[in-house]
């Protein structure tokens, strides 16, 4: 389950203040500074971090810059994954929707 | 960014490979929460307690006095000029002009004008003032730090912030612009109770604190206090504050 309420305008956004990446190969080590927890993301969820490090971005319009990230295209991707991976880091507190924008 | 051409076919096989498994339920996201942690994340755990009730109070400049005297009010509900000036005079902590957050200013009075012209007292922006009115430097302020027997006692060094009212061109003003006549024109104030439990690992965001509520001014005043005297001294918690910055490398 998601952290909060959200729609599809919701806009998702993390914090690199807060995430201590460190990338070995296809897999992402990602420790919380806040919270204490380790996360291992995977090529698909670190690209999602990375995208919304940059800024808030809802599903639609994060989708193409996460393709590009991954170096996938649309047809690769099963549909909804990138929203699930999106729900999933916002479960673990790795990405929040953005403040005045849910 | 990669180019997609630095990939090869089976590379990319297997990402693909990788999202169907995805899309059929395996995780994106594992996470681990090993007790070493523990030690770690404590840093972030502490909660302060408050010994003792505090006060603080707030100018339009953003200076600020801590102390527990309480400032009694008039009949319209006012404070009393005689007891703010009291209060400010047995300060236990005085930081000073644009410590305090603006949104923690109250409005400047209108009925004066600063004028630090007329001014031949000490420097209210001083906050190393001593007992006797001297100025000194942060070096000598830190050898005051603790006494004998080892305990802080800044508290009683930093009481009196040498504010010098008495010298202001217009006796209705001090250097501040604020009316001695109309009581509390020009500040603000905040009180902690004794007992109150802050746990400032609950407004920790990005490489700060979230500065909102009563708390967030502590926490604004708890900041400034570290960064010059860091876990030394009697500052309320000081040293929860201290473990806090450090985790988060400020």
């Amino acid at each position: 389950m998601p952290a909060g309420p959200y729609s599809d305008d919701t806009q998702w956004c993390a914090d690199p203040d807060k995430i201590i990446l460190e990338t070995l190969e296809d897999v992402t080590v990602a420790f919380h500074k806040v919270s204490g927890d380790t996360h291992i993301l995977n090529f698909m969820s670190a690209a999602v971090v990375a995208v919304l490090s940059e800024g808030p971005e809802t599903f639609a319009s994060a989708t193409p810059k996460i393709l590009n990230y991954i170096q996938l295209d649309e047809a690769d991707c099963p549909d909804g994954i990138i929203k699930e991976t999106i729900l999933q880091l916002d479960e673990v507190d790795l990405i929040a929707p953005s403040r005045g924008n849910q | 960014m990669e180019n997609k051409n630095d990939k090869s076919d089976l590379f990319l096989e297997r990402r693909r490979q990788l999202l169907k498994m995805g899309a059929a339920g395996m995780p994106m996201v594992l996470t681990l929460r090993a007790s070493a942690q523990e030690a770690i994340i404590s840093q972030l755990r502490c909660v302060i307690t408050l010994a003792d009730s505090f006060k603080i109070l707030v100018d339009d400049s953003g200076a600020a006095w801590v102390g527990s005297r309480n400032i009694r009010t008039k009949r319209d509900g006012s404070y009393k000029a005689s007891s703010l000036k009291k209060f400010k005079d047995r300060a236990n902590f005085v930081y000073p002009e644009g410590s305090a957050p603006a949104s923690y200013r109250p409005d400047a009075c209108e009925e004066c004008e600063v004028d630090d012209s007329h001014s031949h007292g000490h420097d209210d922006d001083n906050w190393y003032t001593d007992a006797n009115g001297d100025k000194q430097s942060s070096s000598d302020l830190l050898a005051h730090l603790s006494d004998n027997n080892g305990n802080y006692a800044m508290t009683d060094y930093l009481a009196g912030s040498g504010d010098d009212d008495s010298h202001n061109h217009n006796p209705a003003c001090d250097d501040h612009g604020h009316t001695q006549g109309n009581g509390d024109c020009g500040y603000a104030l905040y009180e902690y109770r004794r007992g109150m439990a802050i746990n400032p690992g609950e407004y920790v965001s990005g490489n700060g604190f979230t500065i909102s509520g009563d708390v967030g001014l502590y926490l604004a005043l708890s900041t400034i206090y570290a960064d010059e005297y860091g876990g030394n001294g009697s500052w309320p918690g000081i040293s929860c504050i201290v473990s806090v910055l450090n985790y988060l490398g400020q």
